[in-house]
């Protein structure tokens, strides 16, 4: 039997690797998407570290230094019963990288290991962690609004920290590692 | 819509967010400003990724609408500008104006507690923008465009 490819692009089925409307590459599955994904993940591992132990934000008062992880501004938050502000910074900035890169690595091993029990469950799940993925941004964007507007001289005066880079580094490497997986792969008989 | 939302984020990256003061220091600061506040601090990685992500992208994937739209228009062939398809195709998932307003409310009630605080036009801009930008992509079907195409 002939297999058609669905060309993202222009929505069309096509029967060679080069859609005859759009001329974009189709693959029947994504050339080295098993060692990107692996790739983007590990790195995006490794950047989480200094994301959440090096500084997000210093804040000068007065000319005295408080520096604050993203940790201190959860609990921060929750210290001054903003509750729902504190989830909402706890979610983006430390459940979402965190949930994202466990789950890329359960999408590796279980495209690893090709169309079992949980092939259904893991397809939902990469969906679910490509929708949430850029949420994790929330975070640095923060940083940037406030360092912007709190620039008071002497008085107060914000500054983004050394986990800005990290941390938006992430975030970039998880989805650059989402883009690079291949669903199909989930529900690939193998032997 | 595609029209009215680059009006729209064109102004918005340029008016006053919010109007933020301190023992009657007024300070009020656009999106564009946050940029230059970056690049003047060399943090030039921050600025590029604001910069990107909340104002390039959303404007090229406008731009992509218009010029898809306005080959249908003039009945154009569109394999003329597939590379067009492909870049809104692409741009999709880097688009982040919606977290961005969600960062803007998160750090409204930061700034609340230190500051004196007033939301000014540039944040309902903002939201405008938000509004038209996400009913032009939800009515803008990229593959319907190209089956119209294949129907001819």
């Amino acid at each position: 039997m002939k297999q058609e490819l669905f060309c993202d692009v222009c929505g069309t089925l096509q029967g060679t690797c080069v859609c005859k409307n759009c001329g974009n590459r189709i693959y029947y599955r994504k050339p080295y998407s098993l060692q990107k994904t692996l790739l983007y993940t590990l790195t995006a591992l490794i950047l989480l570290f200094p994301a959440n132990f090096l500084p997000m934000m210093i804040i000068l008062k007065l000319k005295v230094p408080y520096v604050n992880t993203i940790w201190d501004g959860v609990v921060g938050f929750y210290d001054k019963g903003e509750y729902y502000l504190a989830f909402i910074v706890f979610f983006a900035s430390i459940f979402i990288p965190s949930f994202k890169i466990l789950s890329l690595i359960w999408l590796l091993i279980m495209a690893k290991k090709g169309k079992n029990r949980f092939s259904y469950f893991s397809t939902k799940l990469y969906k679910f962690i490509k929708f949430v993925g850029k949420y994790s941004m929330l975070d640095i964007f923060v940083v940037t609004i406030m360092s912007g507007f709190l620039q008071f001289d002497n008085l107060i005066h914000v500054e983004a920290g050394g986990a800005v880079i990290p941390f938006a580094l992430v975030v970039i490497f998880t989805i650059l590692a989402t883009k690079s997986f291949d669903t199909r792969l989930l529900w690939d008989k193998k032997e | 819509l595609a029209i009215t939302s680059i009006l729209l984020i064109f102004i918005s990256v340029l008016t006053p967010l919010l109007d933020v003061s301190i023992l009657e220091i007024h300070q009020n600061l656009s999106i564009f400003d946050s940029f230059v506040v970056f690049l003047n601090n060399h943090l030039f990685l921050e600025s590029f990724i604001l910069a990107t992500t909340i104002f390039i992208i959303p404007l090229m994937m406008l731009f992509s609408i218009i010029i898809i739209i306005s080959f249908t228009f003039f009945k154009k062939s569109l394999k003329n500008i597939s590379f067009i398809f492909k870049t809104y195709n692409f741009l999709k998932e880097w688009n982040m104006s919606d977290v961005y307003i969600v960062g803007v409310l998160a750090s409204m009630i930061k700034l609340d507690r230190i500051s004196l605080m007033h939301i000014d036009i540039g944040l309902y801009l903002f939201f405008g923008f938000l509004f038209t930008f996400f009913l032009t992509i939800r009515f803008f079907n990229h593959h319907d465009v190209w089956h119209k195409e294949l129907l001819k």
